[in-house]
């Protein structure tokens, strides 16, 4: 089997002059370009998880691997490179006057020439489709693209892996879309791995693989189908289920004998469509 | 109270070069005790008219009818203290707006401000911490100690402390989780019934628009598109497509069934429970188009 890009072994975390532990004995991995999504409710300790991956935290007990490489003091500016944040506001990560510059900002604290910085600008800038808005000022971006013009400053540094810590939840559907799209396609097209950390399921349905957290444990992981086969134990813990999902159980509370294992409503037509025809 | 717009335009900068017409022709009617949806892209001026509720904004022509309160381009706003009073705004992430020592403090701020006595203040403000779901030794605590979702419910409760007559929420549940989001709502639904309230709820949810509201009004581009019930509104996927916006995850089911089994499903569809029952009803006729 491959190498894991990353993996976690038995971490846990505290805040300071907290009893309890906001991140308790969680182990797990990442391979090479998947798409992995941590889901929990507020206070679940998946944002903790994000901020220790990149060596904003340090755990208490377990150890941290990326790119074959425990994380520590000596490792952590390299990790930083090659894995960009996504943050929650986008209001809250823009420190350039224009959309330019504020790619611009991490190039120039790398050290990068010049030259090669204006050729990966433009090539970031592409890869987010935000070419028209180079010379923008942030504040004049809607939160969609804000986000997107994140996600080319982190670009610029040619990653191998992007977190998305609840990075769609401020938006409007129509920006969420965009963004996703616009993960979606880098995740598929140039295999960067991509953790999203999201309590929004019908976005973590896209992800190849869940792990679900509940008050800093790890509580399930597997499949979008094999997670979502959870039901009411995910609505117990605070999540909400895929639309389909839950329509679907209304449905076979009421006697319509309906499989488990679908999440889209084009699925649940065709299951309903099946049936119905039998008949 | 009944809210009124006749014919109202909003120029920002207005009489400069960088003068942007954000609304134009704005005729709408509110009444009193409804509880109303304002949807619309980013944009589509929702913000713009959410601000004329309270005259933070006034029209640079035509009028905002608010009661007996009318706003025009004249009215200075010394003269809309008395509104203010009365439309409680709950703006977008409304925690960022507490600043005071303990929830206590910052609940009473505004009473304190409108000239009601402080041991009334205090009285009121224990009512309403229990009202927004937050325990009573929450009020000595510093509003910075206590949980994003907390903050919220405590900012909220700064606003009812004035006893508005109208409560307008601006996104009141971004960034919360599927939990929390239901709670709120549903805290916003009792708070309409108990104390009668007419609610202005924008929103880019077009499920919660179809649960709670009566009547939704759909922004685009500056004006007023639609304004009906959930079902008329809800009615015509593809047009509201057209502006950028979905309908309920219930009504695309709706619309898909109708068109896999070519049938014609009567009910609107507009939460999960009536959708189910009219799934149902489709399966008992049994026989097969």
């Amino acid at each position: 089997m491959a190498e894991p890009i990353l993996s976690i072994e038995g971490v846990s975390f505290r805040y300071p002059n907290q009893s309890d532990y906001a991140v308790q004995n969680v182990s797990f991995t990442a391979e090479r370009g998947e798409w992995l999504a941590i889901v929990g409710h507020n206070g679940s300790g998946k944002s903790t998880i994000a901020r220790m991956l990149i060596g904003l935290l340090r755990p208490e007990r377990g150890a941290i691997r990326l790119f074959g490489r425990l994380l520590n003091d000596a490792t952590v500016w390299e990790v930083r490179r090659r894995v960009g944040l996504v943050f929650q506001n986008p209001d809250n990560q823009f420190v350039g006057a224009t959309v330019e510059d504020d790619i611009a900002f991490a190039l120039e604290n790398n050290g990068i020439p010049r030259l090669e910085m204006v050729e990966r600008i433009r090539e970031a800038i592409r890869q987010v489709h935000m070419e028209p808005f180079l010379h923008y000022e942030p504040h004049r971006l809607s939160g969609g693209q804000k986000q997107r013009v994140a996600i080319a400053g982190i670009l610029a540094l040619r990653p191998d892996m992007i977190i998305l810590d609840e990075a769609t939840s401020m938006l409007d559907p129509r920006g969420r879309e965009e963004v996703l799209e616009t993960v979606r396609r880098l995740n598929r097209q140039q295999r960067i791995t991509v953790l999203s950390i999201t309590h929004d399921l019908e976005e973590a349905a896209k992800a190849d693989r869940l792990i679900v957290m509940n008050k800093g444990e790890v509580m399930a992981e597997g499949t979008p189908e094999q997670i979502f086969r959870l039901g009411s134990k995910l609505e117990r813990i605070g999540l909400d289920l895929p639309f389909a999902v839950k329509m679907g159980s209304r449905l076979r509370e009421r006697g319509i004998p309906l499989r488990i294992g679908y999440f889209t409503t084009e699925e649940l037509v065709e299951e309903l469509w099946t049936l119905y025809s039998k008949k | 109270m009944d809210i009124v717009f006749e014919k109202v335009e909003h120029v920002y900068n207005a009489r400069s070069p960088l003068a942007r017409r954000a609304l134009y022709d704005v005729n709408v009617a509110i009444r009193s005790g409804a509880y109303v949806a304002v949807v619309g892209h980013t944009g589509s001026g929702k913000s713009t008219l959410l601000q004329h509720l309270n005259g933070l904004l006034q029209p640079t022509s035509g009028a905002v009818k608010i009661g007996e309160e009318t706003i025009t381009s004249h009215k200075r706003p010394k003269q809309l203290k008395p509104l203010r009073k009365k439309v409680g705004v709950v703006f977008q992430f409304p925690e960022h707006q507490l600043f005071e020592e303990t929830v206590e403090k910052d609940i009473c701020f505004g009473p304190l401000n409108f000239g009601v006595p402080e041991d009334e203040a205090k009285r009121k403000a224990r009512e309403l911490i229990k009202l927004v779901g937050l325990s009573e030794d929450v009020l000595v605590r510093s509003p910075f100690d206590l949980s994003g979702g907390q903050m919220r419910r405590v900012a909220i409760a700064g606003v009812l402390a004035l006893e508005p007559e109208v409560l307008v929420l601006d996104e009141p549940t971004a960034g919360l989780d599927p939990r929390g989001r239901k709670e709120m709502m549903e805290m916003f639904y009792r708070l309409h019934r108990e104390k009668q309230l007419t609610t202005v709820l924008v929103t880019h949810s077009m499920e919660d628009a179809a649960r709670y509201a009566d009547e939704i009004i759909v922004m685009h581009e500056g004006t007023v598109w639609g304004h009906g019930t959930p079902e008329e509104i809800f009615r015509d996927a593809d047009k509201l497509a057209a502006i950028g916006l979905s309908v309920p995850e219930t009504v695309k089911l709706k619309q898909q069934l109708e068109k896999r089994f070519g049938v014609v499903i009567p009910s609107p569809c507009l939460t999960l429970e009536q959708t189910a029952e009219a799934i149902q009803q489709l399966f008992a006729k049994g026989e097969r188009p």
